[in-house]
This record gives structure tokens, C-alpha cells and sequence, in this order.
């Protein structure tokens, strides 16, 4: 399946991807599959810095945790950095 | 509704009676609680003409149904009143663990009303209320405040005090709690200080029922542990655990959303790198001090070993040295924290005070002011040794210049004229906070609209969908946008401006805090919560839809107290001047004016910013108006 990423808020990890916006390639159909093609591509450190929220289509937000999540070709997965001050 | 007692306390000061009286069951399935509860109350007992320190003027300290649930960020509560600034309705949110005695005392809020004939504080020991005098406390800092009234009733109580600035009505003097927390927008502090109201003492043992008691309890572990997972889990510098708020100048700098030398400058080198992470932590030897049941734990306590500038207290937020530190061009992290430190016990509105001494500064350079008007200070920019000393000129409200300061910065401006009202940066009368419009054009529309507490960044926060990455896609603001158009763009900044305000509302009622969301909160986290314990099983329609109830509501107060569309379309004269240099350079929020007509139209009102009766009914609150 081809699944687009999009990530913000990681500049470090951004410069190391190449973007903040890029399509994969992935065998399997689960959020778990997903990380596991990242790890391969970027390495793991790097997709691990990633892992804080994570929306599903820019709809439903993925617990970072819920590996067996479905996602089909076509989806788009989110990998936010929320940060700010007050 | 469970997760609340329907009962508000109510102290008048002027006859000495202290009661509790039953809400309808109505009012709260309507306004939740916290800063809905206080707008209801503010509409139904403030009319028109009253002024904020007048003795008919209420000041509701208000909790709502998530206090006392175990949750992360439950803490909050809420301080609604008419501002002595704004001279119109505003909502301050303060937390610690006040609100949680206050709702374990079987109360959902305290409204007080009167004004004592000499200074006195209120003790509320579960279902007994009473005044005391005050007067031995009455001059005594914020922070002796809270230590002397522990001593005397004990531990386990919690104070909600003012310092000298509230006792002497600063515009925007603040309430303190726990010597950690401050109520500073709205300037709350001198509401109390109008009514000789030295403090609120109070602790509870009751806890209230909540609808599914196991569901609340799953959902408290699971999102414990996520915020604390998530902000563990979070790039270097970017935790905020191990930094506090100064994560946020690292990431606002990319984007330009910082005040500069009074908001003309794009860039800041020294100022951006010593405060913020990881020098904030280093410098004031920072340790993490989480509010009650936080697992986020944002806030610290400061111990500042320094001959000038030590001191043992709360160390300040990004607001505070933003406007105290970055606006003045001083970049003495240790200094700025002394400056705040001086207005936390003082009870000063940091985020006004650093706007009124940026004004102050580019008075000084510009000749409006002088050595004479400054008591030989010298108010070069960068100078933290001049910042602190005009603080304490201020915040010991000093005939001339420290007086007048603190009568806000556009009192100040028109009294020294000379056009320094150019740089003036004000909206509504109350001072611009520490994001700049010229970053993200919602940010400029959300001051300018802003109908719960004048031009405040988080009654509402829209900007942090531009920089700093918050999404609210159970509200329909997800990333399926082009950010880098959107951000200058009016096009969607009515939609976007009045999510976010919705929602902020939501959070200022329940009441919990905005802060959860940067590790993970979420909207649907915040239903589940809610529903589990109020037992009301509300949709994210009905959930949104309360929130621009409250917001209408707000609206109609501001209305009712003379905030017209001429006050809302008056944009700051320094934010309408494109920045010549970093991020955004060259760009200005041209437009604005007829945005907040759109924004306008977009929430159903009419071109005098009058809600129609079409959005009356669809609010369900053709019975209150």
C-alpha cells in the first residue's frame, strides 16, 4: 500500500527525512507495518522521535501504542510535535 | 448532571452575609461550570453602568465539573468579574489547588459582592463561611500572604490572595494562589483589592459524585500516562517537564512569533538563546513543580543563587519573560526572572507590566520621557538593572511614572503624549500578549474578537495552529490544510478563530488545562471525560456548541458593557508595521478590519457585533436574554 506521511514541529528529523511530506511504500496494512517500513528507511532513532501524537487521515487521532490500527492505501498518517507557551 | 453540587456560596461584604444557594439544574447542563457558570452569573446580577470597582460588581470564583476528578490538568478553576482594565467582563484561569478545596467544600463557586469597610478575608472550612478581618495581613506580599494564613489555619488549607498591587487597584494586578499561580489577565487582583478583600481561605472534605466512577478511573490512567509518556517521548529541549515554557522559544523563533524591542525587531540572537531551553533550567536551577494530579508538570520553582538578582520562588512562563525580557531587549535570564518574581509577589499581570515597560523603554529612547520622569533611570534598551527598578516603581504604584504605568500602557501613553500612543500596543485597553499577529493572522483577529478576556492569547489560542502544531480535528481543524497560505490568509481565519475560542471556553468552564493538549490531549479524550462524569452523553456537536454558548454569552456581556465594533476593529499601529527583517519579514495583518466583519458574519451576528435571535435560539438561550 502507498500511505503518506506528514510530520511538523521535528526540524532534526525532517533535515534526516528529506521533507516534511512524502509518500511510502508498505507491505501490510497496520499502523505497526507502517513503523516497521519507517524504521527500515530512516532508522529507527528517527521514527522513535516521531512518536508522540499521531493522526490517522487528519481525522482520528492513532495511540501511538495501538500497532494493529488498520491503514489502507491512500491514508495519510500525521506525526505532530504540539508544543508551545504560555 | 453529576460531577457537580448546584450550589454556589455567596459572601456579601457590605451586610457580612455569607450563604449557599441552589442552581437550577438547568443552569449547569447549559453553562457547565468555571468560566460559563461565571458569565451566566456576571448577566444575570451585573447590568450596565456598574463599573469593576464598584461594590455591585461580582467576583465569581468558579470551578467546574472536572475539579477533584484525578484527571491530569484538573486542577484549573476559574475567576470571572468585570476588569478594571477592560472595564468589561474577563475570565482569568488560575490552578493549583485551590479549586479543588473550593469544590470538596461542596461548592461549585463563590460569588462575593459588597465591598467591607476594612480589609478582610473570606474562610470557607467545608459547609461553614465566614469573614475575618484582615487587617494585620493587609500590605503584606503575596507570597507572606499565602505563609502567615497557613500558619494560622493550617496546612491544609488554600490561600487566593492579593499583594500590595491589588490592595492599590493596578489595573492589572493579580490574584496569587499557593505562591505558584497567578490570575494575572483581567486584572482580578484589583477587584479584590476595590472590595477590601484580602484573601479567600479554604478546605474541603467532601468529594462529589460523579457519573460512571469506573470509566472516569480507566480513562484517568490511560491519559496519565500518556501525557507523561508523550512529553518524556518528546525531541531534546522540547519537554516540558525538563524546561517549562521556554521549549517555546526555540520553536516560536522559526516562525516569528515573539515581541522584540516592543514588537519592531525580527531578531534577537542573544535574547532567543539565553531564554529559553536548555539555559532557563540551568540558570534558575529549575526544578519541575506539577500542579495536583498533573503528570505534565509544566510549572517549576526557581532557586537563584545571584547577589542582584536571588531569589526562591516560581519561575516564569514563556508570557513572562517574553514580555519582560525579550520585548525590552534584556537577555539576563536571571534578571527577567528576578522582574517576575517581584511582580508574583506583588501580584502583577506579568504579560501587561513587560508591554507597559516596553512602552516605557521606546518612550525613553524617543525623548518622550526623561531621567526626570524616570527617577534618574536609565531606560536603555537591554538594560535588566533599569527593567527591575522600574518594576519595583510600579509595582509600589510610585507617584508619576510607576503609578501611571500601572494604570495600563494607553493611560500612560495619552498622559505623555508626544505620539507615543504610536507604540502604545493595546487592544480594548488591556496589553497584547506574546504572539505576534504578523507570525498568523488569527492571532491578531482572535485579540481583536476575543469576547472573554480582551486581547488574551488562550481564550483561544488560534496561533497554535501555525506555530505550534495544536489540531482540533474533532472541531474540523486538522492538517489537511496548505499552513504557509493559510497563516496569512483571511480566508479561514473566521472558522479557524471560532473553533478555537469555542473550545477555549470548553476548557475554561470544565475547568481543566489548555496545556495537556501539547502531549497528546485531545478533544475526544475531553468528551469522554466529561461524559463519564456528568453522565450526560454529549456528542462534539453538543460539546462545541456549549462552548459558543458561553461565547455568546460573553459577547452579549461585552456589549451590555460598551465594547462596540469601533473597539474591535482598532488594530495596534506597531503590529500593522511589517518587521524589516527574520521570519515573516515584510508581512502585516493588511485586512484586518474587514476580517472581523467576516468573523462576525461567521458567528451569526450582525454588523455591530450583536448575536441575531437566529443564533439566540440555535444557542437555546432565548429564556436568559
Amino acid at each position: 500500500m502507498k500511505v503518506t506521511i506528514k510530520v511538523r514541529g521535528f526540524p532534526d528529523v525532517e533535515a534526516a527525512l528529506g521533507g516534511n511530506r512524502f509518500m511510502l511504500e508498505v507491505e501490510g496494512s497496520t499502523f505497526g507495518d507502517v513503523l516497521a517500513e519507517m524504521d527500515r528507511q530512516f532508522g529507527e532513532d528517527n521514527r522513535k522521535a516521531l512518536m508522540v501524537q499521531v493522526l490517522l487521515n487528519s481525522k482520528y487521532w492513532v495511540k501511538v501504542d495501538a500497532l494493529s490500527t488498520p491503514v489502507q492505501d491512500g491514508n495519510t498518517l500525521s506525526f505532530s510535535n504540539m508544543v508551545a507557551g504560555g | 448532571m453529576k460531577g457537580v453540587w448546584n450550589k454556589i456560596a455567596r459572601v456579601d461584604l457590605t451586610s457580612g452575609n455569607c450563604t449557599i444557594e441552589t442552581l437550577e439544574e438547568k443552569v449547569l447542563e447549559q453553562f457547565i461550570g468555571g468560566a460559563g457558570l461565571g458569565a451566566y452569573i456576571l448577566y444575570k446580577e451585573v447590568p450596565k453602568g456598574v463599573m469593576s470597582a464598584d461594590p455591585e460588581n461580582r467576583i465569581i470564583f468558579a470551578t467546574g465539573p472536572f475539579n477533584g476528578i484525578r484527571q491530569t490538568g484538573a486542577a484549573k478553576w476559574s475567576i470571572v468579574s468585570k476588569s478594571p482594565s477592560l472595564e468589561a467582563n474577563a475570565t482569568s484561569c488560575i490552578t493549583n489547588s485551590w479549586g479543588y478545596e473550593l469544590k470538596n467544600a461542596g461548592v461549585d463557586a463563590l460569588v462575593v459582592q459588597g465591598k467591607a469597610v476594612q480589609p478582610v478575608m473570606i474562610v470557607i472550612d467545608d459547609d461553614a463561611i465566614r469573614m475575618e478581618p484582615a487587617t494585620e495581613i493587609w500590605g503584606k506580599d503575596s507570597y507572606e500572604t499565602d505563609d502567615l494564613l497557613k500558619e494560622q489555619f493550617g496546612k491544609d488549607f488554600e490561600i487566593a490572595c492579593i499583594g500590595p498591587a491589588g490592595e492599590k487597584q493596578l489595573k492589572y494586578a493579580a490574584v496569587v494562589t499557593g505562591k505558584c499561580s497567578f490570575a494575572g489577565r483581567g486584572g482580578m487582583g484589583g477587584v479584590m483589592g476595590s472590595k477590601n478583600l484580602k484573601a479567600v481561605v479554604v478546605r474541603g472534605s467532601q468529594k462529589c459524585p460523579v457519573a460512571n466512577p469506573e470509566k472516569l478511573d480507566e480513562l484517568n490512567k490511560e491519559i496519565n500516562m500518556k501525557i507523561y509518556n508523550t512529553d518524556k517521548a518528546k525531541p531534546a529541549n522540547f519537554n516540558i517537564r525538563a524546561h517549562g515554557t521556554s521549549i517555546a522559544t526555540g520553536l516560536f523563533k522559526g516562525y516569528g512569533n515573539m515581541p522584540l524591542k516592543n514588537w519592531q525587531l525580527g531578531e534577537f540572537d542573544s535574547g532567543i538563546e539565553n531564554l529559553g531551553a536548555p539555559n532557563y533550567g540551568i540558570q534558575l536551577n529549575a526544578k519541575p513543580k506539577p500542579c495536583k494530579f498533573c503528570t505534565l508538570g509544566c510549572k517549576n520553582h526557581a532557586e537563584v543563587i545571584d547577589d542582584k538578582y536571588g531569589f526562591v520562588g516560581e519561575g516564569p512562563e514563556y508570557e513572562s519573560f517574553a514580555m519582560m525580557g525579550l520585548n525590552l531587549m534584556v537577555d539576563d535570564m536571571k534578571a527577567v526572572a528576578y522582574g517576575g518574581h517581584i511582580a508574583n509577589t506583588y501580584g502583577i499581570d506579568t504579560i501587561s507590566l513587560g508591554a507597559c515597560l516596553a512602552w516605557a523603554f521606546e518612550s525613553y529612547e524617543k525623548g518622550v520621557l526623561t531621567r526626570e520622569n524616570t527617577g534618574g533611570l536609565v531606560l536603555e534598551w537591554g538594560n535588566a538593572e533599569a527593567m527591575v527598578e522600574l518594576t519595583k516603581k510600579v509595582a509600589n504604584r510610585e507617584v508619576g511614572l510607576g503609578y501611571l504605568l500601572g494604570e495600563g500602557v494607553r493611560t500612560a501613553a495619552k498622559y505623555y503624549g508626544k505620539g507615543s500612543e504610536a507604540w502604545a500596543v493595546e487592544i480594548k485597553n488591556m496589553e497584547v500578549p506574546a504572539h505576534d499577529p504578523r507570525a498568523s493572522f488569527v492571532a491578531g483577529l482572535n485579540y481583536l474578537t476575543g469576547a472573554s478576556c480582551g486581547p488574551n492569547h488562550e481564550k483561544g489560542n488560534p496561533q497554535h495552529m501555525f506555530v505550534a502544531h495544536i489540531l482540533l480535528p474533532e472541531f474540523g481543524i486538522s492538517d489537511d490544510i496548505d499552513f504557509e497560505k493559510e497563516r496569512h490568509s483571511w480566508e479561514h481565519a473566521s472558522r479557524y478563530t471560532a473553533a478555537f475560542q469555542n473550545y477555549s471556553n470548553l476548557v475554561d468552564s470544565l475547568v481543566h488545562c489548555k496545556f495537556m493538549v501539547f502531549s497528546g490531549y485531545t478533544l475526544t479524550d475531553m468528551l469522554n471525560t466529561f461524559n463519564a462524569v456528568t453522565g450526560l452523553d454529549w456528542n462534539f456537536e453538543t460539546f462545541e456548541k456549549a462552548g459558543e454558548r458561553i461565547f455568546t454569552v460573553q459577547k452579549l456581556l461585552n456589549l451590555r458593557y460598551g465594547i462596540t465594533v469601533a473597539d474591535e476593529t482598532k488594530f495596534p499601529e506597531r503590529l500593522m508595521q511589517a518587521k524589516a527583517e527574520g521570519p515573516y519579514a515584510g508581512v502585516a495583518p493588511v485586512g484586518i478590519e474587514d476580517a472581523v466583519l467576516d468573523y462576525y458574519r461567521h458567528r451569526g451576528w450582525d454588523e455591530t457585533g450583536m448575536p441575531l435571535q437566529e443564533k439566540i435560539n440555535e444557542m437555546d438561550l432565548q429564556e436568559l436574554v
